[in-house]
């Protein structure tokens, strides 16, 4: 065995701590991605080739954006960091089975180039990107997602949360609507109600994250485990949104809601646990997080019992993001010392002093 | 009631194993020793002796005066042979003196002979300690006489013994425990008479099994004295943790356990005491922990204050590579060092080296706001708030997050799933503040 000589060892000086936690955001992504495998592939099962496409095309052009923005902008590349991969299968997850073929492709678009990276990337974005590039789709083609208001070649039901809208409002005001139809809506309601646990292992739903429960609560309990999410906001958005669709969203007054139908539609579940919990535009104090899940949980309800859409968590989620945000940057300016007049005038002196 | 833990913390990996059980050796006298005068900038020290003086292990070189009286013994008996700017472990050149060993060891023998200590006052015990130079063995190495004399002021006053040495890789304070167990116990005691305190508690990490059983067994009926064991959760060890997980007060730099009668202190420290005060002996050796894959073989070492680290390696069989990362301290903590002759301090618990193959592969990331470092913050600041101002070259804002606050652990920049430097950059931050208030201190309260 040979001693190095000491005169010739070199030192390398390195910053403390020395020692680093073995996880990372890279794994912390990655594993997003593992956890939503299953799922995918599920879906993949039911719907066929439509979902095959809208995953791959929707993960293939966030990942392609992503290195374009990073091209043109003279960045070093990011793509190996596996947000952008999350992103587009978010997003994938949370379209319905069947659209246009270019739409996944310009969902990708919009999030990861207008949410994400014209705000400065990772770790930077005021929204989920994923849920703008969705809401983004809703907006322009709104048909594709609440089918039941003009079904595709008559293969697509109502989905559910429109048959309960629609029978709601016959019920809720019984007076406008003749016997019959109120007599309809009565059995739709308990119909929509006893298929609640139908469709707990594969569903043929919607959209392609809705279609199994059990793997989305096995994705969920992964990611908790793992310490990539939460539980505060998803708990308080559940028990939040749960509360209220049992005393004010039921079809027969107060107190005849049922939670778990809301609850297991309209992408909720799939929302707070995987769009809610997204670090980068959630709150990081315990009692802002439990804030942050109720008041996701109670615009949903707002949503989808007075809004125009049957579906709410979407617009919900991505409200308290701003929410979040706007509070953020206030910290960021002042955090017991406001910016005077001058410095928000010129933010440059500051920094060249500096 | 105590909580026993405290808010927040990391477990990092232990790594204790190889030196865990490793008795603690003497090394072999150093042929040099360099002795920095400015430890802690604060300290203005007033040479004794003259270059190519002689003198003896333990004699006083150099005293201070201001801002408190302290004195530098020469741990080793030789000749002076320079009195002069030598590189320390923050990188910075400060006066230093050198002595070359005659290797013969000669001791300075104390005028008086120790006496019966039990029979002397606490303004004696104090002189005693003071006057053997012991110094805080675990944090920045300040006089360990100062805390005792704050805490003395306090009207209620309790002693804790830190045996807790949370830091990975670093086994001294356990090796310390299992072998001189009475000794350390003779420390306490002094602390406690010299406060005046009737019982303290000993503070050990729960799976240090062995030593509990020392304790247990040395201390046998003695109800005064407390074995409480923690859970090893980082930094316990850190003065304010432990003084929060066993007396619920939650200390800070701005208010030391020190201010409310806390005595906190390490098992090095009750070692260095018990001999200052039984023997008159000053404080000029203390355990090292050599560690780590860079060294042959990782060692326990007893060694002089003043030894040069390429000496304490040399007798640990050297570097296992030709690109070492060597720090000076914990892994946690620790700063690296850019040279070997940098010497040990009263404060060096250990010199861990580490080879460095390729490049580092850590690089930051931005900040995607998980929140694990405000998690695992054990002072409860935000460190990415603090960066986040320090980046952006807003020091009076940093301040106002909590800058002074920060007790530099290292949680945060453990924790970061980024790896973003927060902790290096906090640490730069704030020596840039002292350097500034040293510069002006009048100008400091506008």
């Amino acid at each position: 065995m040979k001693t190095h000589d000491v005169r010739h060892v070199e030192f390398v000086a390195d910053s403390i701590p020395h020692l680093h936690d073995s996880d990372s955001t890279t794994k912390m992504m990655w594993s997003v991605v593992l956890s939503l495998v299953p799922l995918a592939l599920a879906a993949c099962w039911v719907h066929g080739f439509h979902a095959v496409w809208i995953l791959s095309s929707s993960i293939g052009v966030a990942v392609l954006t992503e290195r374009l923005f990073d091209r043109f902008r003279g960045n070093p590349a990011t793509i190996q960091d596996g947000s952008a991969c999350v992103t587009g299968m978010l997003l994938a997850l949370s379209l319905p089975y069947r659209l246009p073929w270019w739409m996944p492709a310009l969902g990708s678009v919009v999030a990861i180039g207008l949410a994400k990276k014209a705000f400065g990337g990772l770790g930077a974005n005021p929204v989920n990107p994923a849920l703008l590039g969705r809401l983004f789709l809703q907006l322009i083609q709104p048909s594709f997602f609440w089918a039941g208001l003009d079904s595709i070649d008559g293969l697509t039901a109502a989905t559910p949360l429109m048959r309960f809208r629609i029978a709601r409002e016959i019920l809720v005001n019984t007076a406008a609507h003749p016997a019959d139809r109120i007599t309809d809506a009565t059995v739709t309601v308990s119909e929509l109600y006893g298929s609640v646990t139908d469709g707990f292992v594969v569903r043929y739903a919607a959209c392609l994250g809705e279609t199994s429960m059990l793997l989305l609560l096995f994705a969920a309990g992964f990611l908790l485990y793992r310490r990539v999410i939460g539980w505060k906001i998803p708990l308080a958005a559940i028990v939040s949104s749960g509360l209220l669709f049992w005393v004010i969203g039921g079809a027969e007054g107060l107190f005849s809601g049922n939670p778990l139908f809301q609850l297991s539609t309209g992408g909720l579940v799939f929302a707070v646990f995987l769009m809610a919990t997204d670090p980068v535009t959630s709150p990081v104090r315990a009692k802002d997080r439990l804030i942050f899940g109720a008041g996701c949980g109670i615009l949903t309800v707002i949503f989808r019992l007075w809004g125009p859409h049957p579906e709410g968590v979407g617009y919900a989620v991505v409200i308290m993001n701003l929410i979040h945000t706007v509070r953020q940057r206030r910290w960021l300016r002042s955090p017991g010392n406001r910016l005077d007049r001058q410095e928000r005038m010129n933010p440059g002196n500051d920094e060249k002093k500096a | 009631m105590p909580r026993m833990t405290f808010r927040g913390g990391v477990h990092p990996p232990s790594r204790k194993s190889e030196t865990w059980n490793l008795p603690i050796t003497a090394a072999p006298l150093p042929e040099k020793v360099i002795l920095p005068l400015e430890h802690s900038s604060e300290f203005h020290y007033r040479l004794l002796v003259e270059l190519g003086d002689q003198v003896r292990t333990g004699q006083s070189v150099a005293e201070a005066e201001k801002p408190t009286p302290f004195v530098c013994h020469a741990s080793v008996s030789g000749r002076i042979t320079s009195i002069g700017p030598c590189p320390d472990v923050s990188g910075r050149n400060v006066r230093s003196i050198t002595i070359e060993s005659d290797g013969h060891d000669r001791w300075h023998r104390h005028p008086s002979p120790p006496g019966d200590p039990s029979i002397l006052s606490a303004p004696e015990l104090l002189e005693r300690i003071r006057d053997a130079g012991v110094a805080g063995t675990g944090d920045d190495g300040r006089p360990a006489y100062l805390k005792l004399s704050r805490c003395m002021n306090q009207k209620n006053r309790i002693v804790l013994l830190n045996g807790m040495e949370s830091e990975p890789f670093l086994a001294g304070e356990h090796r310390m425990l299992v072998e001189s167990t009475a000794e350390i116990l003779t420390g306490l005691r002094i602390w406690m008479q010299t406060l005046g305190v009737r019982r303290a508690k000993i503070a050990v990490p729960r799976e240090d099994r062995e030593a509990i059983r020392k304790l247990h067994k040395t201390l046998g009926r003695a109800k005064t004295i407390s074995v409480v064991p923690l859970d090893s959760k980082y930094p316990m060890g850190s003065e304010f943790q432990l003084v929060e997980a066993l007396t619920g007060l939650k200390a800070s730099p701005a208010k030391l356990g020190a201010d409310c009668g806390i005595f906190t202190e390490t098992v090095a420290t009750a070692l260095a005491t018990a001999e200052a005060v039984m023997a008159r002996k000053p404080f000029v050796e203390r355990v090292v922990t050599v560690a780590g894959d860079g060294v042959r073989e990782p060692r326990n070492l007893k060694v002089r204050i003043g030894t040069p680290i390429r000496e304490l390696v040399a007798c640990c069989g050297g570097f296992t590579s030709d690109r070492i990362r060597l720090i000076v301290g914990g892994p946690m903590t620790g700063p690296s060092v850019h040279s070997d002759r940098i010497p040990v301090t009263k404060n060096t618990c250990g010199i861990l080296a580490f080879a460095v193959t390729g490049l580092p592969a850590v690089s930051e990331k931005p900040c995607i706001s998980c929140g694990r470092c405000w998690d695992c913050c054990p002072m409860r600041l935000s460190p990415r708030k603090i960066e986040h101002w320090i980046l952006h070259g807003r020091s009076e804002r940093a301040l106002s997050a909590g800058l002074d606050a920060c007790i530099l652990c290292g949680s945060c920049g453990y924790v970061c799933p980024s790896k973003r430097k927060l902790t290096s950059r906090i640490a730069e931050e704030k020596a840039s503040q002292s350097a500034k208030k040293a510069r002006s201190p009048r100008q400091d309260g506008a």
